[in-house]
């Protein structure tokens, strides 16, 4: 209980530490006065609203956004399904381990030129919110599974309780809040490694290629803007899939 | 009836039960009284069958449903009571909440989840929840554990309404729990 109400205590963003942030983001680009590498927060603004208008802006979210939460979802139904089999079948696990330590340890630069080599750059940013996703999900869930109170188990299998419930309240409550964790973290991760694809391969109309032209025409308001617009999008996708989970959550132990 | 036959357990060398013999005829209530590890516990783990013996048979009428107080409270702590006891009965709230609050669990708790409830609250959600399940043996190990005297007393009044007419085999190391039951002594 404890270590939840901590982690929400750290996770929580008030709006007075915000606002102090991007006071100090303005001040340091008014004292700087240079535009070109330091753009303030107000010409952002105003960027991104004439940004918005143009339609490669909103054609170029769509595309990342369902390539990359394409791969998001790759990585939950892959490290969910593998994190079962490793759990039931120790050889599923042994075979596994080397696997996820490797590709942990690869730094995303590497999955990328390497990833070229094998995918066109258009699904470049799925294959590799895949591989940086499902390591993080495998881990947290089987970490749940392996903390499962086989007390508890026992208890629904004394009381005959049916197969249904007992994965869901029995296997699901206890597993949840690792998989929660590993969601939220993966998200992020997707969203980060996939942007970052997209920048090395630069698949038209994504917002990777948006974000390249715009350091290679020294557009520095475009490069702020959609920074911007990729944090706001990774904290978007953070908490609708947490909205998602909770009724997932309401549903299972309702 | 439920017919024990020659049942021997050991654990790692350590011998539990050697050649051990029971009959329960139905609608009885058992005492089960005896020295820490003397094999209570493992008799009805033995009985629920999340344990198999080394030798021996349990020989047991077909449909037999088992309910059981366990040493442990064993409860899903994010749920409260209420969700607890429908996992395992086909009961309605109403009935539930009616259990729980003669068993001396306060209506303000109710809607609470587990987790925020005392040792002695949690025994009494546990011994709920196996007396609102369906079942023909209760097997109730240790299950006035923790529960001041007057709780102690309206528990037990609660449990022997509830279990009226059915079989139960109880483990205890009170004496005074042995009062309306059949005592099986156990030796080490």
């Amino acid at each position: 209980m404890k270590t939840s109400t901590s982690s929400a205590e750290t996770r929580k963003m008030p709006f007075w530490a915000v606002l102090f942030w991007l006071l100090v983001w303005q001040i340091a680009a008014m004292l700087m006065d240079q535009p070109l590498l330091l753009v303030s927060p107000l010409d952002t603004l105003k960027r991104l609203s004439s940004l918005v208008l143009e339609p490669i802006f909103w054609k170029s979210i769509a595309f990342s956004v369902g390539k990359i939460m394409l791969g998001f979802g790759l990585s939950c139904l892959l490290g969910i399904v593998l994190a079962v089999l490793a759990y039931r079948f120790r050889p599923v696990r042994q075979l596994l381990s080397p696997l996820t330590a490797t590709i942990k340890a690869i730094p995303v630069a590497s999955f990328v030129i390497l990833a070229l080599l094998w995918v066109s750059s258009k699904n470049l940013s799925v294959l590799i919110s895949v591989m940086i996703g499902f390591p993080v999900i495998y881990l947290n869930t089987l970490t749940g599974l392996d903390s499962i109170d086989h007390k508890l188990v026992e208890m629904a299998r004394v009381f005959r309780v049916p197969l249904g419930k007992k994965l869901g309240v029995v296997y699901f409550s206890q597993v949840l809040p690792f998989l929660r964790s590993g969601l939220n973290v993966a998200v992020g991760l997707c969203w980060k490694s996939g942007v970052a694809a997209e920048v090395i391969g630069i698949p038209s109309g994504s917002v990777g290629q948006q974000l390249y032209n715009a350091k290679v025409y020294l557009e520095t308001a475009d490069l702020f803007c959609w920074t911007v617009v990729i944090v706001l999008l990774s904290v978007a996708c953070e908490k609708l899939l947490m909205l998602l989970f909770k009724q997932a959550e309401r549903w299972a132990l309702r | 009836m439920i017919e024990i036959i020659d049942l021997c357990k050991a654990f790692d060398g350590k011998v539990v039960l050697e050649h051990f013999d029971l009959q329960l005829e139905d609608g009885q209530r058992y005492a089960l009284m005896g020295t820490s590890g003397s094999g209570k516990t493992t008799l009805l783990n033995l009985i629920m069958g999340l344990i198999q013996p080394d030798s021996g048979h349990i020989i047991a009428p077909q449909g037999l449903k088992i309910s059981a107080v366990f040493q442990e409270n064993r409860l899903i702590e994010g749920m409260t009571p209420a969700a607890n006891i429908r996992l395992v009965a086909a009961v309605d709230n109403e009935r539930i909440h009616q259990v729980l609050l003669a068993l001396g669990i306060e209506e303000d708790s109710l809607n609470q989840p587990v987790s925020t409830y005392s040792g002695g609250m949690k025994r009494r959600v546990a011994i709920a929840r196996a007396l609102l399940s369906d079942y023909n043996l209760l097997l109730l190990d240790e299950p006035y554990k923790g529960l001041d005297e007057e709780t102690r007393q309206q528990v037990i009044a609660v449990v022997e309404e509830m279990s009226r007419e059915k079989t139960v085999l109880m483990v205890t190391h009170n004496p005074e729990d042995v009062r309306g039951h059949q005592l099986i002594e156990f030796a080490e």
